[in-house]
């Protein structure tokens, strides 16, 4: 049951035909994993927890760099050298009270995550290379759950929903596709770009958490800030695949 | 016949395979995802993929910062 002042709080998703109080309190009821609090993670943690999401599990190792506060909104100036993840939940709590914010500080450590992998509803991966991504694409296909993931370079970003465990394409069967040289530090990033793919991300999420709108599975958007383009491609399981191959 | 490469008309071919076209128009396929008709198809496959007339073919690197 949603209190007057939730009411009140959510009124303008309220107001969508779709967007129904039942959509709301399933968002109450959701709990998250964001693993990686960059450019991506920022995105998707302030656009979860301002839309109700009722559990946000941080997964971060990293401190804040002055480098990060142009696209890394969460964060300022007077967060730089902090951990990540300790000031991202104390915004996203100023921002939401009612969205819990837990903080977990290894990335690839199963062990600490493993109770929140257990009762979570969507794994999102934010992370920035390519071993952090295969490891979170196993754990999603190993625990059966949904995982949003999106990357973002230079001015190229990409956003894919999966559900590896149903043998319809996983993020490994991309390996071949991945150029993990082309990274943030490599190649820079521009902010507009990173910020249009977490947006991405974030509302993949909420459209599986509530049902107002469907969710193409596997469904891979390219969007090149270069020319303003968005592509999309079907993604197609690959047999040798060592993930969700033969 | 023709195919589009990356929206560009390319004439193949008959009995293309995809593996073959992707070795000639591109540089380097180390790292490349490659979609006929916007469907991608896993490099394990791209060998016995036989192109069709008017197929179009995107070829692209996916990055993976955030």
């Amino acid at each position: 049951m949603l209190t007057k002042e939730e009411f009140s709080r959510y009124s303008r998703h309220l107001l969508l035909e779709p967007f129904d109080d039942h959509a709301q309190q399933q968002l109450k009821r959701a709990t998250v994993i964001i693993f990686g609090i960059g450019g991506l993670g920022n995105q998707v943690s302030m656009a979860l927890a301002g839309a109700g999401v009722g559990k946000l599990v941080l997964v971060d190792n990293d401190d804040v760099a002055v480098s990060n506060l142009p696209r890394q909104w969460l964060f300022g100036s007077a967060e730089v050298g902090q951990p990540k993840i300790e000031a991202a939940a104390h915004r996203l709590t100023a921002l939401n009270p009612h969205c819990e914010v837990v903080s977990v500080p290894f990335i690839n450590d199963e062990k600490s995550i493993s109770e929140h992998l257990h009762t979570c509803n969507v794994l999102v991966d934010c992370t920035d290379n390519q071993t952090a991504r295969f490891y979170i694409n196993r754990l999603a296909y190993r625990y059966h759950t949904p995982l949003i993931t999106a990357a973002a370079s230079g001015f190229i970003a990409s956003v894919v929903a999966l559900q590896p465990w149903l043998k319809t394409g996983c993020y490994q069967c991309l390996e071949d596709a991945v150029n993990d040289t082309q990274s943030c530090i490599d190649q820079g990033i521009y902010s507009p770009v990173v910020a249009i793919a977490g947006q991405l991300q974030a509302m993949l999420t909420l459209n599986l958490l509530t049902g107002v709108a469907p969710v193409n599975w596997g469904q891979l958007s390219l969007f090149d800030g270069t020319f303003f383009t968005l592509q999309q491609f079907t993604l197609a399981r690959d047999p040798a695949c060592p993930v969700c191959g033969d | 016949m023709q195919v589009y490469f990356n929206d560009d008309p390319v004439a193949v071919p008959e009995e293309c395979s995809l593996e073959a076209m992707v070795k000639e128009l591109t540089q380097s396929n180390s790292k490349l995802a490659v979609a006929v008709n916007n469907t991608i198809v896993p490099r394990s496959q791209w060998a016995e993929f036989a192109l069709s007339e008017n197929d179009h073919i995107a070829a692209f690197t996916l990055v993976a910062g955030g």
